[in-house]
């Protein structure tokens, strides 16, 4: 019985989608009853194909790809509609029919490559266990099948990573790994959710041609979900653009991307930083703006030159070192040393936008915390606004923080949940004794103004606020102390693609009526090529090129620099063949034994302020 | 492992040294004389003099110390200077029964506390989940010896089911052990099982929402592999550190409960030691338990080796 019909499957499956999503409609209970988080959505996917649902976060993109595997908390959640999967209705199977189609008709990839393993089991088990719980087989072919499978996903030395755990391999491994758990039963569909987010580019880059090159050999279709417009136009053949629960937009990814139709498609695509979007210009540049109502773009000014090159640099860092020891052994002996900023040099001048580019590790985040003493230097001469950074006793320390001010990634997680956001903004001027509680509040109210918030809106508490609206608040924070430099750790990209437009223009405009300075540490190249007048690329504690950013991006000359720039996925569907053929190679550890003694570099001078690591 | 085992037991050293100095000089500064105790209420002044030369009560109080301490390393606990009988064997004598009756409460309470735990989390919000935590917090409030006494009522005066108190050796009697220790185990246990519930409870609740939990479910396995072997057996370290703290918190326990039942444990010892003014015995439990605490922590390291693969595969 069960065998005609599958047969028959087969035959139709050329004509029929693999999967067909027919008025889908998901709500959540809430303390005030049913709430739909994605509405009335269809659409088919067909055999080969790759479909993309693209929205920024809140979107229901993810809740549309949990529906569809039933994956959300039963009780708490409510699906409608119908989702079949070659003739059967998904949502009306029992829950132990529905166990059989998971991770076997279709299979997922998430996110968080680091956290989507399990920590307690071999790799090699778990991969096995997606196996078995569908077939039976014996020990040893679960495990020559699960040898083939990590082959086939390219883990170096396959068979002996077999009995290894989680935490010892890296997010790309890792990623693989759950790649070939996916892979295992022969998935007729893979939904890949956000796959690639969380990983550096040049391992998005490893990933995106694996999954391409794995969606041929096997002819599986694939869901691909993600925020990343770049990532949509190198994978999908058709996408669908999601915005508050609804489709605002499906067609074929060509069509999205130059002949897109509704408003929100349009500011969406606006806003994204287009990598080699800035040739011919040497001063950064606004990002355009496109209301969503009504489709049209917003006027905005070219931004005037800010840099001060003349004076002294308000930043001037030499031969700068931070390294962590590591102890360990029976008696913590020291071992070695993670060289996480090693001998780097760099100035910054008043009104001046410096960017330190690099990927997990390359210690761009360990500079930014050794200027301004957060960590403390192992040697080398830091300068901010005349203070001597290495040597200040504790209290000429805190006035220097004064000139020096930090805003980091994580917008949800750098403010107080208890205190409102009046008494964050006031904090540091209140700390700092510059006035009375009055004076503090009146300031306060007028940066709120600065960053594009209210002043009513200072009595209220974190959780009110948008990812974006924080982001704001701690630059308000940060702006309270009259800085000369803001040290911008990742500070939009946790931000969603019309948000991280909004808080760059932010920033940009900052700059120009503040002259504020900022070292920009980012590890997205496109933001980078928008705001920075200089850029530094940062590999492995060292800075391998650093010059102005027209420079270093028209004319990139160290391959670490090469690499990273042929890495970041453009918008642009004619991409979409694209594959990188990039090696398996894995972002290299800083860490050094006991007594390395790190060699001497060399730096080449390409064009007027351009250097480029030689040997 | 061996390393790691090495490295733990060493540190154990000064720890155990630290509590034998603090169990010597608290006793120091009891009141009441043990001379008196040895030479009986109408002993003349020069008698306790004697005595207290004979025992070393006038030697400075590290000298003393070192006396005893160096005893003890070679077992020696000292002499009851009531019925001369010597301290060690007695203990030797006590310690099993005691230890019998501490970990058969710890198994009433992991037997309990866990699944009640594990049920509580997945049916988090329900009826059953409600209800539990009732029976938990009933379980943390009622006294031991209160809950003792109304089991006796129950189960061995009106039901007859099982003997009032005493104790029989499993070995001599395996059937009529169990029946004896039924009731002090879930007295003595009832507290833990509720502490227990609610850790198992609050662990499962956070690994539970772990993504590779989702994983588990997404590639197809079945809700009851998912919840005892993807989800549980990350919970377990809150539940090791709970139940190998605790212990040490059973045998102090034990004391009460042992006095309710009439078992001839340590705990029984320890009262008529500290009533008749016998600080020798009094320091050799005190002692004795304090070193359970530390071999007790010591399991805990290991079963966290043993438990997570990171500590295991770790390259030092």
């Amino acid at each position: 019985m069960l065998d005609v019909t599958s047969r028959k499957d087969e035959t139709t499956a050329r004509l029929a989608p693999v999967l067909s999503v027919e008025n889908l409609t998901t709500s959540f209970r809430t303390d005030s009853g049913w709430k739909s988080v994605v509405r009335n959505m269809s659409f088919d996917i067909a055999p080969r194909e790759t479909v993309a649902i693209v929205g920024e976060s809140g979107s229901g993109k993810s809740v549309t790809s949990l529906s569809i595997m039933r994956l959300l908390q039963k009780g708490a959640s409510r699906i409608e509609g119908k989702i079949r999967l070659g003739g059967k209705d998904l949502l009306s199977l029992s829950d132990e029919e529905m166990r059989g189609v998971r991770g076997k008709d279709i299979a997922m990839i998430f996110q968080e490559p680091m956290t989507s393993l399990n920590p307690i089991f071999p790799i090699g088990n778990q991969i096995a266990e997606a196996l078995t719980v569908h077939q039976s087989l014996t020990r040893s072919q679960a495990r020559a099948e699960v040898t083939r499978l990590l082959e086939k996903v390219r883990i170096p030395n396959a068979a002996s990573r077999f009995d290894e755990y989680p935490h010892q391999f890296s997010g790309g491994m890792r990623q693989r790994v759950m790649i070939a758990m996916a892979l295992a039963s022969r998935p007729k569909l893979l939904i890949a959710d956000e796959p690639t987010t969380a990983l550096d580019v040049t391992i998005q880059g490893q990933i995106l041609d694996l999954i391409k090159t794995l969606q041929d050999e096997e002819g599986m279709a694939v869901l691909f979900i993600t925020h990343d417009m770049g990532v949509v136009a190198e994978v999908s053949d058709r996408t669908l653009v999601m915005f508050r629960g609804d489709i605002v937009e499906m067609g074929t990814t060509d069509d999205i991307f130059h002949r897109g139709k509704h408003p929100y498609t349009r500011a969406l695509l606006a806003a994204v930083p287009r990598l080699g979007s800035m040739k011919g210009r040497a001063l950064p540049q606004r990002f355009p703006i496109i209301d969503i109502n009504t489709g049209e773009a917003m006027p905005f000014k070219d931004v005037t030159d800010t840099v001060a090159k003349t004076k002294t640099p308000i930043l001037d860092v030499k031969d700068l070192t931070t390294r962590f020891d590591i102890n360990a052994g029976f008696f913590r002996r020291h071992t070695g040393s993670v060289h996480a900023v090693e001998k780097v040099s760099f100035s910054l001048f008043e009104g001046e936008t410096l960017s330190l580019v690099g990927e997990s590790g390359c210690g761009k985040s360990t500079t930014g915390r050794s200027v301004t003493r957060l960590v403390r230097p192992t040697s080398g001469h830091v300068t901010v606004d005349g203070y001597d950074v290495m040597t200040l006793d504790a209290s000429t320390l805190r006035t220097m923080r004064r000139s020096i001010q930090m805003v980091f990634q994580d917008p949800f997680a750098s403010l107080n949940p208890r205190m409102s956001v009046g008494s964050a903004v006031t904090e540091p001027f209140v700390e700092h004794k510059l006035g009375t509680r009055r004076q503090a509040r009146e300031k306060a109210a007028d940066l709120m103004e600065k960053v594009g918030l209210s002043p009513d809106m200072m009595r209220r508490f974190p959780h009110e606020f948008s990812g974006g609206q924080r982001q704001r608040v701690a630059i308000a924070r940060a702006l309270m102390l009259d800085p000369k430099v803001i040290v911008a750790d990742e500070a939009v990209s946790a931000l969603d693609v019309s948000i991280k437009a909004q808080v760059c223009n932010l920033l940009l405009d900052l700059q120009q009526s503040l002259n504020l300075a900022y070292l920009f540490i980012s590890h997205d190249m496109a933001v980078v090529e928008r705001v920075s007048h200089r850029v530094a690329v940062m590999y492995l504690g060292e800075i391998v090129e650093i010059g102005p950013r027209a420079a270093v991006f028209d004319n990139p000359q160290h391959p670490y620099t090469r690499k990273l720039m042929a890495a970041v996925p453009v918008p642009d569907p004619a991409r979409r063949s694209l594959k990188r053929n990039m090696s398996t190679d894995e972002i290299k550890s800083p860490f050094r034994p006991a007594g390395y003694v790190p060699p001497l570099r060399t730096y080449r001078e390409v064009s007027e302020g351009h250097l480029v690591q030689t040997g | 492992m061996f390393g790691f085992l090495v490295q733990r037991v060493l540190a154990a050293i000064p720890t155990l040294f630290i509590i034998s100095l603090i169990v010597f000089s608290l006793q120091q500064l009891l009141p009441g004389d043990p001379a008196l105790v040895i030479g009986g209420g109408e002993a003349s002044p020069e008698m306790l003099a004697q005595i207290r030369e004979q025992y070393g009560f006038n030697d400075p109080f590290l000298v003393q110390y070192w006396h005893w301490i160096t005893n003890v390393m070679q077992g020696d606990f000292g002499v009851s200077f009531r019925t001369r009988e010597e301290i060690g064997p007695m203990l030797a004598a006590k310690i099993p029964v005691t230890l019998t009756l501490a970990t058969a409460a710890m198994l009433v309470s992991l037997v309990i506390g866990i699944p009640a735990g594990i049920l509580a989390a997945i049916w988090r919000g329900r009826g059953w989940d409600h209800a539990v935590t009732v029976a938990a917090l009933s379980g943390i409030s009622i006294p031991n010896f209160w809950l003792g006494i109304m089991m006796i009522l129950l189960f061995a005066v009106h039901l007859g089911w099982l003997p009032a108190s005493g104790y029989v050796s499993f070995f001599d009697d395996p059937i009529q052990s169990i029946r004896t220790l039924i009731m002090p185990a879930i007295v003595l246990g009832a507290g833990l099982a509720a502490a227990m519930m609610r850790h198992t409870r609050s662990a499962m609740l956070t690994v539970m929402r772990q993504d590779y939990v989702r994983t588990a479910r997404a590639k197809g396995v079945a809700e009851k592999t998912v919840i005892l072997k993807h989800a549980f057996l990350n919970a377990q370290i809150p539940i090791i550190t709970l139940a190998t703290l605790q212990f040490g918190t059973l045998l102090a326990g034990a004391v009460l409960t042992e006095q309710v039942f009439s078992i001839p444990g340590v705990g029984k010892m320890v009262v008529d030691a500290v009533f008749n003014r016998e600080y020798q015995a009094v320091q050799a439990v005190t002692l004795l338990s304090g070193a359970a605490f530390v071999l007790m922590s010591l399991l805990a390291d290991v079963l966290y080796f043993v438990a997570n693969p990171k500590l295991r595969t770790k390259t030092l």
